[in-house]
């Protein structure tokens, strides 16, 4: 935990959605697993087997976790920068994690898409006036 | 292959913008419930914790997780009325309904390059799932 204090905030950022995004791959295997295959929020007995399934448990714990950290980087940036940064960070986990688990293929456009939202990511962590904790090493540009 | 019918596309589509625009709210709410705190750092956050954690669980966190709820379920029902290749892009002009936001009621700048930057994530999303 100390190093969300030296590391710049727009990383934790990206750490914050890198770590949402492991919610949507794992609750899609819960799912699968309950058999769920037209799931309605209404449905009680489809919630009772989804919390009693340990993919769905710990896709939502990580998420959770994903979340506060997520607070703390809203706490410290523009809230207009943190929130493009962890949704184009968490597409990333889903991507990898939706192959490596579900088996979803990784194509063309997939990977053309995760490298223009890894550019845009450096390109706002870069150019964003946000104050940083080392002034000395970055006083340099912006 | 099933036919999806056209007044389905319309209608999620609204449904996914509307979405997008209270995810916006709620970050806006998020970041606001944030601000009693200041800058959480870890280190000095522990040393009055549960100070610290009163002080952010006020009205504002609250309204914030509400909205993200509802919102998540509006998302939801988008999802299940048409494919996700048109619904999750969609999705991501939450990133520019929270600028607008952040921008009229924080007084958050952004300059032409955090724009481009935003603008470029977009463009990934949008790209990701052709």
């Amino acid at each position: 935990m100390r190093l969300i204090n030296t590391v710049k905030n727009e990383a934790v950022a990206a750490l914050a959605g890198g770590l949402i995004g492991f919610g949507d791959p794992l609750i899609k295997i819960s799912m699968e697993a309950a058999g769920l295959n037209n799931f309605l929020f209404y449905d009680i007995i489809g919630w009772f087997s989804l919390l009693l399934n340990w993919h769905f448990l710990l896709g939502m714990s990580l998420a959770f976790v994903g979340s506060i950290v997520y607070v703390i980087a809203l706490s410290k940036g523009k809230a207009s920068i943190i929130n493009p940064l962890s949704g184009g960070a968490s597409y990333i986990t889903i991507v990898v994690l939706s192959n490596i688990l579900l088996g979803e293929s990784v194509t063309v456009p997939k990977t053309i898409g995760i490298f223009i939202i890894i550019l845009g990511i450096y390109l706002l962590s870069h150019f964003s006036n946000n104050k940083q904790l080392n002034n000395e090493v970055r006083g340099e540009h912006s | 292959m099933f036919q999806i019918p056209l007044e389905n596309l319309l209608v999620s589509i609204l449904l996914a913008t509307l979405a997008s625009a209270i995810f916006g709210v709620a970050t806006l709410l998020f970041k606001k419930a944030t601000m009693p705190v200041g800058e959480i750092k870890v280190q000095e956050f522990k040393k009055d914790f549960k100070g610290n954690v009163k002080k952010l669980l006020n009205k504002d966190m609250a309204l914030a997780i509400i909205l993200q709820l509802s919102a998540w379920l509006i998302f939801l029902m988008a999802l299940s009325r048409y494919q996700v290749s048109v619904i999750v892009p969609v999705l991501s002009t939450t990133y520019i309904f929270t600028a607008f936001y952040c921008n009229r009621f924080l007084k958050e700048k952004l300059s032409w390059r955090e724009i481009l930057g935003i603008l470029i994530i977009i463009v990934g999303v949008i790209i990701l799932t052709l």
